[in-house]
């Protein structure tokens, strides 16, 4: 029997892989997807993102009956309510959202595989499935999309039953009374501020000074302060973890570096992603992970092996949806010999917390390494809608270039913030500067005007040291 | 008298039990059924320990835990005590875990007092026998449903839990007919017991769990653990885990009617439901020895 062939393979379906084989398939090439677990959309529709964001919907609405009832219901979540009755639309959410993705790919014409890949010679792959046979295939070019899973350390050995990783956590049956989190990085933040919402006592501990490292320092000092307004909640930065145990009866002991010990009812162990690489037998292509335990690409997303390339959480962070969607489309194109139409400084980072954060362009301190920025901020306390709302905890930081106002960056804590991110996505897709928000009329009362105070803030700043284009303005 | 019908892979098995219910049996059972007169007794030897365990000044948390984590009897009755209105707060307990947690020591072990002395036990030395098989073979379920929970990266107390209960209803048809036996004037034989325990466990399991406000994964993984897996309305996942889990502990605990080989489990539907790969499902396979030691250690 002849092995198939094809133009492009791409192994797993998560977001990098999704746009890596539907790119290549707009383009008229054949594709085939492998994807090893049932259903296309990879760990962030079937085990991250869909899960944990029905959950922090229902937080969410939660936490903002709670301010905008004002007092007049006595809003509470039990201890220990089912977790489940709370995402109880989870599994027509993932239904749903699969059955999209994967018509998507039919109307492509993208062939989908469900088995496990491996390489087993030049430009040749071997499939294993659940039951039966292995099948062989063949391609001119392999795309790694294969992802990555919970690191699971030597001091917080995860049971899946007391000690929780991201896999486990929302299969949980009821929400715990207390939960330590271990790690700061964006998925510790997300269920930190889901389940402190949800009224649980909620400990973050992390060797970094600040949750979310590489954000803009005032949007995680912001997290910061708003986490901690929730009773029982602490963020405990810079300090290690020695151990973690089950006592054997009712709780999880984290003891610190410096001492303390934390008890609590469960423990949430969110220190980082291993890539999927283990299955792939990479030696048969002359290919090995790095120390980290990634695969290295070049600025096109190739490997050393010039036909295989690699996306998405196998080669590192940020591990964004929105970020690995950049690159499988990026590398497909690269491959098919064009130029991708998207910039990466333009790709926006969504953090889903609550409230969210969301961040396009550069930071201020990266802003910083290039010139002297103007910064304008404003809270959403002055704009109406912000206040109607109850959202006065949400604020808007933008950066401009002391020269010509010219928009530098966009960073956004509170509510709506992944939404509202893609107005200053727009100005910063076009060369615009603030004077954009200013000159322009925006739907009243609405969050999105809260950009205007923000850019009149910088112009005002402009118009005082005289800038140039404060005068072409004027 | 035996008879022969299709195993999950499709082959032919013989089963050396009289399989067919007597009519009157089959009334009786269906009778208790729908007047909810359900009732579900405990091993004596776990009633004894639970008296000796809670009955020393210092109660021993750890150990306590244990045994409810072992015993399918116990665990349904505290979970039920736990849910009625004396104890319950606003929402009911779910897990064996959070009762150990929310109830606290105390409450705990006046429970499990009150289970086991109050509780009908299997008093019989053949009810004895039998229930032991059925507890034994509820404990390898449970210990490979966390196993196979572990394995696909899902949470492993829910699994635990599933497993754990999913046979409720047997030892529930088993009390049922032997206090039956002399009212209807019959000898209620091996065959007849398991054919009735194969007939009504699910039914009768399920109004159980929902008796005792389980969540929804318990109730569907008691009804729906056979080869009816993908009717489980809103839970599927779990039954699936425990109907392999129950596959795994058949193979481990060969009951007195039938054996399971390992080449049928590899053929089994539920593993590609499950998305178990060949050398996962070898893992598990391996492991084998460890639950059937875990098993016998209690006894």
């Amino acid at each position: 029997m002849s092995v198939p062939r094809f133009d492009f393979v791409v192994i797993g379906s998560g977001p990098a892989g999704q746009l890596a084989a539907t790119t290549a398939a707009r383009d008229g090439r054949s594709v085939l997807i492998i994807e090893r677990d049932r259903g296309v959309g990879g760990a962030c529709v079937q085990r991250g993102t869909i899960p944990s964001k029905t959950l922090r919907e229902t937080a969410a609405y939660y936490a903002g009956l709670k301010v905008r009832s004002c007092g007049a219901f006595d809003v509470s979540i039990p201890p220990h309510i089912q977790l489940q009755g709370l995402m109880s639309r989870m599994e027509k959410v993932v239904t749903s959202h699969t059955a999209v993705m994967s018509r998507e790919l039919e109307e492509l014409g993208v062939e989908q595989w469900h088995g496990r890949a491996r390489f087993v010679g030049p430009h040749e792959l071997e499939v294993q499935g659940v039951r039966g046979e292995p099948r062989r295939v063949t391609a001119d070019y392999i795309i790694v999309a294969t992802g990555s899973r919970p690191r699971t350390p030597p001091h917080a050995p995860v049971d899946h039953e007391h000690i929780l990783d991201s896999d486990s956590l929302l299969g949980t049956m009821y929400v715990p009374e207390s939960l330590t989190i271990l790690g700061a990085g964006v998925i510790a933040a997300e269920y930190a501020s889901i389940f402190a919402s949800l009224g649980v006592k909620v400990v973050m501990v992390d060797r970094h000074a600040l949750p979310i490292g590489f954000l803009d320092k005032e949007l995680s000092s912001r997290f910061v302060s708003h986490f901690e307004g929730h009773e029982g909640c602490r963020f405990l930065g810079e300090r290690g973890v020695l151990r973690v145990e089950w006592d054997g009866v009712s709780s999880v002991v984290a003891e610190l570096d410096d001492g303390e010990k934390i008890s609590s009812e469960k423990v949430f162990c969110a220190l980082g992603r291993i890539a999927n690489l283990e299955d792939l037998n990479l030696d048969a292509v002359g290919l090995a992970p790095t120390e980290r335990g990634l695969l290295a690409v070049d600025e096109n997303f190739r490997t050393q092996v010039d036909y295989i390339y690699a996306v998405g959480d196998v080669i590192g962070p940020p591990s964004l949806a929105s970020c690995s969607k950049d690159q499988g489309q990026r590398a497909a194109f690269h491959a098919l010999g064009k130029q991708a139409p998207c910039q990466s400084e333009t790709i926006p980072i969504g953090i889903y917390t609550i409230p969210e954060i969301s961040s396009v362009g550069l930071t201020e301190e990266l802003a910083r390494e290039q010139c002297e920025p103007v910064v304008g901020r404003a809270s959403f306390a002055e704009v109406a809608r912000g206040v109607i709302g109850g959202h006065s905890t949400g604020f808007v930081k933008l950066i401009a270039h002391p020269g010509d106002g010219r928009l530098l960056g966009a960073h956004v804590f509170g509510e709506s913030a992944t939404e509202l991110i893609h107005v200053a996505q727009m100005v910063l897709l076009s060369g615009g500067g603030v004077d954009v928000f200013t000159k322009h009329v925006f739907n009243f009362p609405t969050l999105a005007e809260v950009y205007q105070v923000a850019a009149r803030n910088i112009e005002r700043q402009l118009e005082a040291v005289g800038s140039s284009a404060a005068t072409a303005r004027s | 008298m035996s008879r022969s019908k299709s195993d999950q892979g499709g082959r032919e098995i013989t089963e050396h039990i009289n399989t067919e219910v007597p009519t009157a049996v089959h009334e009786l059972v269906s009778g208790l059924f729908e007047r909810g007169e359900i009732e579900l007794p405990m091993l004596p030897t776990v009633a004894n320990e639970i008296l000796e365990l809670c009955q020393s000044e210092d109660v021993d948390a750890a150990k306590l835990s244990e045994v409810l984590h072992r015993d399918q009897s116990l665990a349904g009755h505290v979970l039920r005590i736990a849910n009625s209105p004396i104890y319950q707060g606003t929402v009911p307990i779910v897990s064996l875990q959070q009762a150990v947690s929310r109830l606290g020591l105390q409450a705990l072990s006046d429970i499990a007092v009150a289970v086991a002395v109050q509780g009908r036990l299997f008093l019989l030395p053949a009810a004895r026998e039998t229930a032991a098989k059925l507890w034994r073979h509820a404990l390898a379920t449970a210990y490979f449903s966390k196993e196979i929970a572990r394995t696909r990266r899902r949470n492993v107390e829910s699994s635990f839990l599933c497993g754990l209960l999913h046979d409720v209803g047997k030892p529930v048809v088993l009390s049922a007919l032997l206090d039956a036996g002399e009212t209807l004037d019959m000898e209620m034989t091996s065959g007849i017991q398991h054919a009735a325990m194969d007939e009504f466990h699910t039914v009768i399991g399920e109004a159980l769990a929902q008796q005792w406000k389980m969540p929804a994964a318990v109730a569907e993984s008691v009804r729906y653990h056979h080869d009816d897996y993908d009717q489980a309305p809103t839970c599927a996942e779990a039954a699936m885990t425990t109907c392999l889990a129950d596959h795994l502990a058949h193979l481990t605990l060969p009951s007195h009617r039938r054996e399971v080989t390992e080449e049928q489990i590899r053929d089994l539907p539920v593993l590609e439901s499950l998305n178990i790969y060949p050398d996962e499902l070898e893992a598990l396979l391996a492991r084998q020895e460890e639950v059937l030691k875990s098993v016998e250690a209690i006894g």
